[in-house]
């Protein structure tokens, strides 16, 4: 349990006369912020949070041994709109399993990245995956039916007219629905899981179930926003209820994305649990038989308390307190930079091994992902963990359309989990696994950022930021441009804005932004807003073009002046000077610092140049007009020692980091040390290879 | 003769040719410099002139070495960090019973092969010493060896191939096999069980057929005989024959090049390398684990030609 210290000093401690009385004042004072301070997360926060737009009503039961899901969903959906709507449009992402000609299918196996893997997982005809409407009515408030819609579902493929692809339905309605009003609909499905290496589906007695259930798309400017499933793309959805019935066989333990309200068991062998949420946009659930389950709870300072379930494999027994610090560590540190978790309860699941569902947010509840014998001071399991907790923030409550806008929240989110883990966890260390042992190189610090910056190298060029997610060149670009360059990005403006600023520009947009679906032009307002300055400039060049940012030390030079040579006119006499060795005087030292700017992104760039006497000036580089190059002179009785570009690592765009510094004269030693640990390596490699002999 | 003392009486034939031991002990490093050179220019390249060149000597840059691992090609391209203390040889060792050498980037493999043709010829050499009355080294009775023997050892070589390469096929076709098995099994412990099993198989294999070779090798000196199949055949034969005592003996020098392994990895990581001081101290270091190394490899042969001079 994590509780916030008050701080020192508040205590009503009477001491007498004057002194008393304004510390009891100051007491009732204090009483009152604490009160306002406690009240202020449910005042700023009140029950609905979100415009309920699409709310189900599920009961739905579980065949082990058939790998089925099947029941009824009753949907009620408002029309936020302000046209008449008579066709309404459904994700049925399951079909993305169902055969080699779904889009999703089609895509991964293409990328190089899956298709391997992918091809592995899809052998054997039980691992596929499907789900069928069997029925879909209009109902009345009663739950009457009034009209049967079956007949008038088709299934289309709004984004590649791929005709094998149906993971997306749309059905008429016999008559349109006015804005402001609501319809109910009854669907009778039946959802046949996938043996799971994306996401969803079963491995042995294993489930997580996502992606599930017909789910009715996000009418949006105008016009319905549902796109097919796409191996390089998640989700979108309108806020709601959801109020699920789970039946499942003894025996399994059941974690959701909904509050538990009641578990009830039934005479044939089964349990039915139900769960309930308000105001989240999807609904993931697991029943697996060998999940231990731990309790524990989080308090923000506000008062509000989030219960936290840990569902873990028997395997990872020995993990639980790794998992959970993580778990708490992205409560607090989201809570107290964005807002506070407003949900009472949270879930973190452990998947089984080899199910790949590893790694996956849902409202409420997430995946995380470790193996046996996890390296002491590697971030595994807690980098996974932070980051898909907190997506709960970016995704879970800033609801942004992951289709289309993908960086809006990976990119948010990998950047907030690598300040969480930098702010409660040492830089992790590099380890490798001998023989199924993990064994860590201390010496070897890894900053999660470097890694987002390695990626980002590999294909800047590739694709600019704002494309729907599916049409990035690749997976790889996917993950450059959903993930590394936005998160990079970031880290840039914090750099530039400071971190009080940006700091306050991250709080301003989640708190505008959540239980919405904002886009890109929401965040830069909010940047605009809080700042007081367009930055239209920094985000027309990062985010709609693929340029990228490199500033370079180029060369320096520092040569004595004074040395004359050759004639000169002085005093009315033309002289000639053959050359001293020796000048008269104190030496002046005239240096020249050139700095390039390589890439096509312009900055303000910080450059610092430091004299053999230590004394330091600093220069920027101001965007405006920036040319190519730019170079500093100086005439000092010193020379120049080394200059450095963005000393401060405040531009983590920057694509080539080796080039930001560079020093007048060159150290051996360094380069000594890793080539003779290398030499030592190779001559092992050796004596290892001549084993054959 | 027992295990014990094959064990003690290759250990002062050995100590008795310890100028060979030197002479191989030198050849490694004349090799490895020849690319310690390159390498280190190529570090002093893209470093030397940079503040990363202070990092570097404090510690290690991981943002460098992203960077410049995904610009380095041919030699370059082999640094890593896992070069550091123990994982100099966990590295290595790992890699044999991958088979990971085949992975390694162009140069650093034809390297390793040329290194591996050389030793075929050393051993030879190392065995006509070890084998003398005297038992003490001189260039010219060793390249006498070298020459005498190296054509007999090459075919040996070919020949355990033959055992080599199925060990390898048998490991990988094991390994595909337990995680086809095991892949809808949703628990990492039964993998990581086989897994470590199939690893124990593999060096168990890799050894079995290193012994018999050495073997062959020793029967092919001592002996004097010209077929190596023959030979092949009789070290099966002799192998099987004092299969404790043969194996215990491997087994125990096996240990003792553990043992200098882990030492050096303890040794190495007690100390920070940050002044030209402590990184003199670490590559002394590093140049006596080689040594132990050779020395071990010489003690294989030596303590393997005792035991079987001892059953003839």
């Amino acid at each position: 349990m994590v509780f916030y210290n008050l701080g020192k000093g508040n205590g009503l401690i009477a001491q007498g006369g004057k002194d008393m009385r304004r510390r009891w004042i100051g007491g009732w004072i204090f009483l009152l912020l604490l009160v306002f301070s406690a009240s202020s997360f449910a005042s700023s926060l009140q029950r609905p949070f979100a415009k309920r737009i699409a709310n189900y009503q599920m009961n739905v039961r579980l065949d082990v041994e058939k790998k089925i899901v099947s029941g009824t969903e009753v949907l009620t959906w408002l029309n936020t709109s302000k046209q008449n709507i008579g066709e309404l449009r459904f994700h049925l992402y399951m079909n993305a399993f169902k055969n080699t000609e779904s889009t999703f299918i089609r895509e991964g196996l293409r990328d190089v990245r899956r298709g391997r893997a992918w091809r592995r997982a899809l052998g054997k005809k039980e691992y596929w995956g499907y789900i069928d409407v069997k029925k879909i009515a209009l109902v009345d408030e009663t739950g009457k039916e009034i009209a049967d819609l079956t007949k008038t579902m088709a299934y289309i493929q709004p984004d590649d007219g791929n005709p094998y692809d149906q993971t997306v339905m749309k059905v008429i309605l016999p008559k349109p629905i006015a804005p402001g009003k609501k319809v109910k609909l009854k669907i009778d499905f039946v959802t046949k899981l996938p043996r799971c290496f994306s996401r969803t589906g079963w491995v042995r007695d294993f489930f997580y179930v996502a992606q599930w259930f017909p789910k009715i798309g996000v009418f949006y400017e105008g016009k319905w926003n549902c796109h097919q499933f796409h191996a390089n793309s998640e989700f979108f959805a309108d806020f709601g209820i959801y109020d699920v019935r789970l039946t499942v066989p003894k025996g399994y333990i059941v974690g959701a994305g909904g509050r538990l309200i009641d578990k009830k068991e039934n005479p044939d062998g089964t349990i039915t649990y139900h769960f309930y949420e308000e105001d989240i946009h999807d609904f993931a659930w697991t029943a697996g038989k060998h999940y231990l389950v731990y309790h524990d709870q989080f308090v923000y300072p506000s008062g509000h308390k989030v219960n936290l379930t840990l569902l873990i494999q028997k395997e990872h027994k020995s993990q639980k307190d790794r998992y959970l610090k993580a778990f708490k560590a992205a409560l607090k540190c989201y809570g107290t930079w964005f807002g506070e978790y407003p949900y009472d309860h949270f879930t973190l699941v452990d998947p089984a091994y080899g199910s790949g569902a590893g790694g996956m947010e849902y409202p409420t509840i997430f995946t995380g992902g470790t193996s046996l014998f996890p390296a002491k001071g590697s971030l595994s399991p807690e980098g996974v963990t932070i980051h898909e907790a907190g997506h709960n923030w970016w995704y879970g409550m800033v609801a942004n359309n992951e289709f289309e806008d993908a960086w809006l929240d990976e990119g948010f989110n990998s950047y907030s989990d690598e300040r969480t883990a930098d702010a409660a966890y040492p830089p992790g260390k590099l380890y490798r696994r001998y023989f199924g042992f993990p064994y860590v190189f201390n010496e070897v610090e890894i900053k999660r950022i470097d890694r987002q910056l390695a990626r980002y190298r590999t294909g800047a060029k590739y694709d600019i930021l704002s494309r729907f997610a599916w049409e990035y060149m690749n997976g790889s670009s996917y993950g450059i441009n959903a993930y590394s360059k936005p998160a990079l990005m970031l880290w840039t403006l914090r750099g530039l804005l400071g971190p009080e600023l940006e700091g306050k520009v991250m709080k301003t947009y989640f708190e505008r932004a959540r239980f919405t679906h904002p886009k890109p032009k929401d965040y830069f307002k909010v940047v605009n807003d809080v700042t007081g300055e367009d930055w239209s400039w920094f985000f027309n060049q990062l985010v709609y073009g693929s340029e990228i940012v490199d500033y370079s030390v180029a060369s320096i030079s520092s040569y004595p002046t004074g040395r004359k040579v050759g004639w000169f006119d002085e005093q009315g006499k033309r002289v000639f000077y053959a050359g001293q060795k020796k000048q008269k005087g104190k030496r002046i030292y005239h240096s020249t610092v050139l700095v390039r700017r390589i890439g096509e992104v312009r900055l303000p760039v910080e450059i610092l140049i430091v004299f053999e006497n230590g004394e330091k000036v600093k220069k920027v580089w101001d965007w405006k007009n920036q040319y190519r190059w730019v170079k500093f002179t100086f005439d000092k009785p010193v020379r120049v020692k080394y200059a450095v570009v963005d000393p401060e690592g405040k531009l983590a765009l920057d694509i080539d980091y080796i080039n930001n510094s560079l020093t007048r004269e060159e150290k051996k030693l360094p380069a000594f040390k890793w080539a003779y640990r290398w030499m030592i390596w190779f001559s092992h490699f050796l004596e290892t290879i001549s084993f054959f002999s | 003769m027992g295990v014990i003392a094959s064990f003690k009486k290759g250990f002062a034939r050995t100590h008795r040719a310890k100028g060979m031991v030197f002479f191989l002990f030198i050849v490694n490093i004349i090799i490895s410099l020849l690319l310690f050179v390159p390498m280190y220019d190529s570090l002093k390249g893209s470093f030397g002139k940079r503040l990363i060149a202070d990092r570097m000597l404090k510690g290690f840059d991981y943002t460098w070495f992203l960077q410049f691992s995904q610009n380095a090609k041919g030699l370059a391209a082999s640094f890593k960090p896992e070069v550091i203390n123990a994982g100099a040889f966990l590295e290595n060792i790992s890699a044999l019973e991958r088979a990971g050498f085949l992975r390694e980037e162009a140069i650093v493999f034809m390297i390793g092969i040329f290194y591996l043709l050389l030793s075929i010829f050393f051993a030879g050499g190392i065995l006509n010493i070890l084998s003398s009355t005297e038992g003490k080294f001189s260039l010219s009775n060793f390249f006498a060896g070298c020459g005498g023997y190296f054509l007999r050892f090459l075919r040996l070589f070919f020949l355990s191939l033959i055992f080599f390469v199925p060990v390898y096929l048998l490991s990988f076709y094991l390994s595909s096999l337990v995680y086809m098995k095991y892949a809808d099994y949703g628990a990492e412990m039964p993998v990581f069980i086989f897994r470590t099993i199939i690893t124990a198989l593999t060096f168990f294999l890799l050894f079995l057929v290193d012994m018999i070779f050495d073997y062959a090798k020793i029967r092919t000196v001592a002996e004097g005989s010209r077929s190596m199949f023959v030979e092949t055949f009789r070290s099966i034969g002799f192998v099987f024959k004092n299969f404790g005592k043969t194996l215990g003996l491997y087994y125990l020098l096996g240990v003792v090049s553990v043992a200098i392994m882990a030492i050096y990895g303890f040794l190495t990581g007690c100390f920070h390398q940050t002044s030209l001081s402590s990184i003199i101290l670490g590559l002394v270091l590093g140049l006596l684990f080689i040594l132990g190394m050779i020395w071990m490899k010489v003690n294989f042969y030596s303590a393997q030609l005792s035991f079987y001079e001892g059953r003839r």
